[in-house]
């Protein structure tokens, strides 16, 4: 009997539920190689060998000026590490990626190296949202990657309940966005009507590649090359899709609840 | 294969000239398409080439049961032609694209309406179907759902909670992908084809490198295709084991929903202990897998794997006992096997009619040449079925990996991809876990693509979720889709 | 009875004959015959109220002597009028309606202006009203029958009004032939009363059932139990009723649903516990067995409807069944020697007579307004009007909520001394009959619910959500008098509702006049703020004390809104449309659809059908075009009144062949008519 079976599992099996962020973090995958750490002082003179391999040209070397890689671009498939004869892209195998600014993701020149993490919400929003954040979640264009890692942590393993985050079925009931998908031309109205139909005040996260600069489908007309171009995002999540770990990490570091994280008075 | 057909045939994963393929006047290529249609072949794609001013139309045909694939064309020509689908239902959508796409007129096609259609209104304006009489009312779902999930947009006409007719709007997801294929392949097309649908990387990913490798005439190494074979079945037991999970769910059935959901992330960590990411991404490249698996890893992915399946058989086990999710999905949902062959449904959606129709045994291509899975069917048609065929591939692709985990090829995985042959087509079929993919490449003079045709099997099986609602209860609208879970960009392209 | 309430009910009377000759009179100009007639009407209603409540509430009724209001010069007939207590009671009733109702018709008729002559409008409302208050008063059986017949024919001209259209036409005749069958059985009734008595006069009818043998008694009851029950509507002899009222214009249809077919419980009530004294157990079991099933069915038709008005008048078949309920019990309670039980029940039946008349007047005004802005009675076509039609949308909500038996407000009120009398009524005797009591308490309750689901389809689909029609799209709110006319049934629902124990000492002189009892000392505690149950066994309930304590907490809302949303700004956006273009009408829930759960659950009566028609031109995937339709099956029109007509026409053409046209064959029916009448006389 299925009753009798469930319960005993349950007992036997306990709290299947992480310990992060009071203890440690899940590994990632050894392969997976984390946040991206860029060091143009390395760039040999003239070097663009990186720029020619991007798929989606997240890196750029303007004549006489430092290499720059846009993390918010990048899709992560690690082609420009084997190619850069001086090591100057390295993985760091750090989950932490996600930044509150479009700029704070371009990694190259001295003292920009790594990402500049994001921030928490200041005191006012901390406020209204620290304990209770309720999402709607849009798919514009989005390939069902990011939206699967996105929907992982309500699992029992994740459980992101226990945060008072919730993804709620109308956004009249939400607090913000999370937006996934390059938004498509044929998604921008809705992005717009449902962006419009959240209370306000409002928070936008845009989730993956896609959702911060197209991904892998940046320049197409077909698409309007991430959320930025219609909504004001407030956190950007790379990744290609991100790791669901990414994900929960940067909507805690925006509610301040990460003990690492800084805030913004 | 011992019956005469005027087709070209060739099998899965091959090319040949592009002048090989016959080429026939419009109204004879439509009459020989129909024709091999009406002897209860399938159709693979159908799409169209510009030539010049003009269009050709080239199909694909599946010969399930001779094992082969037949290609046909026809001779330029301009203007309309006469639609397929009012015999043939399969056709439907693929003439529909053909009118979207190129501008030919299906003449009597009986819902001529835009697929896709970017720019400016959206997909979900136009007409849609309507039933009369005073007491029927819409139900207007979508583009944004309650879930997490891809846009579409559903619009049922109802009486009371009974669905008359669902007509199924998609083209939110649309995001140009074929049309930025021409001239290519580029340096993103790989990373675009990995991306059509992302939680089927591996298998549009596969398709297309063997595509690539075709025209290349090049194979990719034992060993890859070892591994691409590995990694197709690991999708395909994430995204059922998931399936199950979420049917669970929407019947409130939460110890296995509960389960399954953290399963499915467990396989899907074991595609990312071979490749770094949960859904395959840079495990497949034209020419091979650039990320070989040591024997550790291997040995660590099969210890998992087992933990894995021992937990997914015990959390299907108490769904298949419940008597009230029985009654659920029993009967819930319902397509013949007749219309499931009429409309040329794939998949689990195809075997769950009863239907024999499975890629990696019709069509095998790469390891699945040396190593078959059975196929795996259940004749009655329902949630349930489509509930169970889920289940009895998950054993079998548990089965599958055992035992190809044990009897791994040596040698490399990756080699470098010859330039591709100039004026060739190549078909490459992948049995995905939701179905056919299907990958039809042609390249150019200049050996780059001149036109490449993806077809999700989403494409083939949206007109199945419409047919199954058909006087159901609204609310088990939820279910009958989920038993489908087909995906919206895979079929926006 | 005093001079002051008797010369006031005089003039009203004299309000409604001028009403009639000026309306006449001034037919030719509409306006003046709009106010004559109307304005007359409501002066008439105003000083009835006045006359018949305040000779109720000073206990003059008890005093009161009949009267004669003019010498006949037809042997036999006497046009003597008696306002006792029950009199009193309906004649109030049909007053507070006419005073209303003429405000409201000044408004309503000004839509005939130049399509219909509104004088001879007016003069039928005003002669409906005389007739209908005579009926109450009559107190002699031939001026009884007389007012009845001239009440029947006014009505059915009424309801012929609009006789373009030919469901009018139908409706109408199907109501006249109903009506007569009724009359009928009431002329038979009377003559075998007038047989045991050798009068007409009511007076000798008083407590005559007594005397008469049990065989003869029960044939008397079981005539004006048909006669009077044609006239109220009880199932199975409804069917003229859902035909003929939603045809009328809106104002009969108030006064037909709210006072005429109370003139059958007046007629029950008046055979039943005045002439009939005390009567047999099967007499109570029968009136509240037909109750129980009126009530049901009623309530269960009117679900099914999206005809506005016709499902307003299926609501009036549950009510009626409701207060035969009480009167049912109260003839059970007579029959065991239950007196205050039987006051109770008879009680609750009469508030709910009244309470019955003011909502669902309302809502029939309400469905006027409605009806008057979009032209439709189609609620499939309605949609929106909340918006369009504040005012109106507030008052049917009001009525909607009032009869559904909603507290605070009147419907619930008698709705809850019904359920008091019948839960009381268990313990009245031991046999197995004391089963009906709960059963018709649990039917009672089905009731309810099923009324409250009627009525969120009925406001729902007509005012919420956005027009489904033209018509809708453009409706505009009912002018003043129509609104003043709503606006004083609107209160009148809640004053009936918060001070019930102000209205039942309305009641001791009916009880005193019927049952020998005055219940409303025992039926209020706490100086008139709880209403009782009475006995041990009763509850007690305070409408006014829920809507006192519900007002108590709104100061929790506001003070939270004062604190908090009144900072934040407001922000209109448009509905949530899951991010589509736009939302049409046509995503609106229909009426049909709302209620197809409970047409599947009780299919077994609906027998539902539908017909769903797909064409398609090649292929059976792609249809062409698909149509949908469903019908509900009327048992009672279709398994009992339609085999009727078949056998009352084939009898017809048989008897036909009687009429030869040929003068000796009808020289030989008379010589074989006088030869059998003297063969009888030897």
């Amino acid at each position: 009997m299925f009753v009798h079976d469930t319960l005993l599992n349950r007992l036997k099996r306990g709290c299947e539920t992480m310990a992060y962020p009071a203890g440690p973090a899940p590994a990632l995958p050894d392969r997976h190689g984390g946040a991206l750490r860029v060091e143009a002082a390395k760039c040999q003179a003239g070097c663009a060998a990186c720029v020619a391999v991007c798929p989606t040209e997240a890196i750029t070397r303007p004549p006489n000026q430092a290499v720059a890689l846009d993390l918010g671009r990048c899709i992560f498939c690690a082609e420009c590490i084997k190619a850069c004869p001086a090591g100057a892209i390295t993985q760091t195998g750090d989950h932490r990626l996600a930044v509150r600014r479009r700029d704070d993701l371009v990694l190259g020149e001295a003292g920009r190296e790594q990402l500049r993490l994001a921030v928490a919400l200041d005191a006012k929003l901390r406020r209204l949202f620290g304990r209770s954040l309720k999402l709607r979640q849009v798919s514009a264009g989005g390939c069902n990657a990011c939206e699967a890692d996105t929907n992982v942590l309500g699992t029992i393993g994740w459980d992101l309940g226990r945060f008072g985050i919730q993804f709620v079925a109308s956004p009249r009931h939400a607090d913000g966005l999370l937006i996934t998908g390059p938004v498509s031309k044929n998604m921008e109205l809705a992005l717009r009507k449902t962006y419009a139909a959240v209370p306000e005040p409002r928070i936008v996260i845009a989730v993956g590649a896609c959702a911060i600069a197209g991904g892998p489908f940046v320049g197409h007309p077909q698409v309007n090359n991430g959320a930025g171009a219609l909504v004001p995002v407030d956190l950007f999540i790379p990744g290609c899709p991100p790791h669901p770990l990414t994900i929960l990490d940067g909507l805690l570091r925006l509610l301040g609840r990460l003990e690492d994280a800084p805030r913004r008075s | 294969m011992n019956r005469a057909t005027p087709f070209a045939l060739l099998t899965n994963g091959t090319a040949l000239q592009w002048t090989a393929v016959p080429e026939w006047p419009l109204a004879d290529f439509l009459r020989h398409v129909g024709a091999e249609l009406g002897r209860g072949e399938r159709l693979s794609s159908l799409f169209g080439v510009p030539e010049g001013g003009a269009l050709r139309l080239v199909a694909v045909l599946a010969f399930d049961a001779g094992n082969t694939l037949a290609v046909g064309r026809s001779q330029p020509f301009a203007g309309s032609f006469p639609a397929l689908t009012a015999t043939h239902a399969q056709a439907h959508l693929f003439e529909r694209e053909i009118w979207e796409q190129h501008g030919a007129v299906p003449e009597n096609h009986p819902w001529l309406k835009a697929v896709r259609k970017d720019h400016g209104a959206g997909p979900a304006v136009g007409d849609f179907f309507r039933v009369d009489g005073r007491e029927i009312h819409e139900v207007a779902v979508g583009p944004v759902h309650a879930g997490i999930i891809e846009p579409g947009h559903f619009r049922f006409q109802c009486a009371g909670e009974e669905v008359l007719h669902l007509e199924i709007a998609l083209g939110y997801q649309h995001r140009g992908i074929e049309e930025a294929l021409a001239g290519g392949p580029h340096r993103a097309t790989v990373y675009q084809m990995e991306t059509v649908a992302g939680d089927t990387t591996i298998a549009h990913a596969t398709a297309y490198a063997t595509a690539l490798e075709a025209l290349a005439g090049a194979e990719a190494p034992l060993r890859a295709q070892w591994l691409r074979a590995i990694a197709l079945e690991l999708e395909r037991l994430a995204n059922h084991t998931g399936d199950l999970g979420a049917l669970a769910g929407d019947v409130a059935f939460l110890p296995t929903a509960s389960a399954c959901g953290k399963i499915r992330g467990d396989f899907l960590n074991l595609t990312a202990l071979l490749c770094g990411n949960r859904f395959g991404r840079g495990l497949v490249r034209p020419g091979g897998c650039p990320q070989d698996g040591e024997p550790e890893r291997l040995a660590k992915l099969r210890e998992r794997l087992e933990t894995a399946l021992a937990e997914v058989q015990q959390a299907a086990a108490w769904l298949w006992d419940a008597a009230s999710v029985r009654t659920r999905f029993e009967n819930t949902g319902h397509l013949h096997a007749k219309q499931a062959a009429e409309i040329g449904l794939v998949g689990p959606a195809a075997r769950a009619c009863g239907l024999v129709r499975d890629v990696r045994f019709d069509h095998p291509a790469g390891w699945f040449r040396f190593a078959q899975v059975p196929v795996s069917v259940w004749p009655d048609g329902d949630v349930f079925a489509r509930a169970r065929v889920r289940w009895l591939e998950i054993q079998r692709s548990g089965e599958f990996l055992r035992e190809q985990l044990d009897t791994a090829p040596e040698g490399e995985t990756l080699a470098p991809l010859p330039a591709l042959a100039p004026d060739a087509l190549a078909v490459a079929l992948v049995e995905g876990w939701r179905g056919e993919v299907c990958h039809v490449a042609l390249t150019g003079a200049d050996g780059r693509l001149r036109r490449y045709k993806i077809t999700d099997p989403s494409f083939h099986n949206w007109t199945g979720v419409a047919l199954a609602l058909r006087s159901q209860a609204i609310s088990d609208f939820p279910l009958c889709n989920k038993s489908f879970n087909l995906s919206y960009c895979g079929f926006d392209l | 009875m005093n001079a002051f309430p008797a010369t006031l009910l005089i003039f009203a009377l004299g309000a409604y004959v001028a009403g009639i000759a000026g309306a006449l009179l001034f037919q030719r100009a509409e306006r003046l015959a709009n106010g004559i007639g109307f304005g007359l009407a409501a002066v008439g209603g105003f000083c009835g109220v006045l006359a018949c409540a305040s000779a109720l509430a000073t206990g003059a009724v008890t005093a009161s002597q009949s009267f004669e209001l003019f010498p006949s010069l037809i042997p036999f007939v006497r046009f003597s009028i008696h306002a006792d207590a029950l009199g009193c009671f309906f004649g109030m009733i049909v007053s507070l309606l006419g005073w209303a109702l003429s405000i409201y018709s000044l408004g309503y008729a000004r839509g005939y202006y130049g399509r219909k002559n509104v004088g001879v409008f007016g003069a039928g409302f005003n002669l409906l009203l005389l007739a209908t208050t005579l009926v109450f008063l009559a107190d002699h059986a031939l001026f009884f029958l007389i007012a009845w017949e001239i009440m029947a024919l006014t009505a059915y001209s009424l309801v012929s009004f609009e006789h373009e259209q030919e469901e009018t036409r139908n409706a109408g005749v199907l109501f006249f032939v109903m009506s007569h069958l009724g009359t009928g059985c009431l002329i038979l009734g009377f003559l075998l009363l007038f047989q045991a008595s050798g009068s007409y006069g009511f007076d000798s009818f008083h407590a005559l059932g007594n005397t008469l043998p049990a065989g003869r008694r029960n044939v008397v009851f079981l005539l004006f139990l048909i006669g009077f029950g044609v006239k109220a509507g009880m199932v199975p002899l409804h069917i003229w009723l859902p035909a003929a009222h939603p045809v009328a214009p809106s104002n009969v249809s108030a006064l037909m649903s709210g006072v005429i077919v109370k003139t059958g419980i007046y007629g029950l009530t008046r055979v039943g516990f005045d002439f009939l004294g005390t009567p047999p157990n099967w007499w109570g079991v029968t009136v509240l067995t037909i109750g129980t099933i009126s009530a049901v069915l009623g309530v269960l038709y009117a679900l099914m409807e999206h005809d506005l008005k016709r499902l307003l008048a299926y609501h009036s078949i549950e009510n009626i069944g409701i207060i035969l309920m009480g009167l049912g019990a109260a003839l059970m309670f007579r029959h065991s020697g239950h007196p205050v039980l039987a006051s109770l029940a008879l009680i609750a039946g009469l508030y709910h007579t009244l309470n019955h008349a003011v909502f669902k007047a309302l809502l029939f005004l309400g469905a006027g307004a409605v009806l008057h802005a979009t032209h439709t009675r189609n609620m499939e076509d309605m949609g929106g009007l909340a918006k369009r039609m504040r005012w109106t949308a507030l008052f049917f909500l009001v009525g909607a909520v009032a009869i559904s038996a909603l507290p605070p407000l009147n419907g619930f009120v008698s709705e809850w001394l019904t359920y008091q009398s019948l839960l009381q009524g268990f313990g009245t005797t031991t046999r197995l009959i004391r089963l009906m009591f709960p059963l018709s308490g649990a039917m009672l309750a089905l009731t309810g619910a099923l009324a409250a689901a009627c009525f969120v389809k009925a406001f729902g689909i007509t005012f919420l959500a956005q027009p489904r029609s033209n018509p809708a799209r453009h409706a505009h709110e009912a002018p003043f008098p129509m609104l003043l006319g709503q606006g004083i049934l609107t209160a009148a629902c809640v004053f009936l509702g918060l001070f019930p124990t102000l209205f039942l000492k309305l009641f001791d002189p009916l009880t005193q006049q019927l049952t020998g009892q005055q219940l409303s000392q025992q039926l209020t505690t706490a100086n008139g703020l709880v209403l009782s149950g009475g006995g041990a066994q009763g509850g007690t309930v305070s409408t006014l004390g829920i809507t006192l304590m519900l007002l108590c907490l709104l100061p929790v809302p506001l003070g939270l809104w004062l604190l908090f949303a009144r900072r934040s700004r407001t922000r209109i956006a448009p509905t949530w449309d899951c991010g589509l273009r736009g939302l049409t009408p046509q995503m609106e829930y229909t009426a049909t659809g709302f209620s197809k759960p409970l047409r599947m659950i009780f299919k077994a009566l609906f027998r539902p059908r539908r017909e769903v028609q797909r064409e398609y031109d090649f292929s059976p995937y792609f249809a062409t075009t698909l149509r949908f339709e469903s019908h509900v099956e009327e048992v009672f029109q279709t398994r009992i009144y339609r085999p009727l007509r078949w056998l009352v026409l084939r009898a017809s053409r048989r008897t036909r062949a009687l009429q030869a046209g040929s003068i000796q064959a009808y020289l030989i029916y008379i010589f074989v008519t006088l030869l059998a009448l003297l063969l009888f006389a030897l």
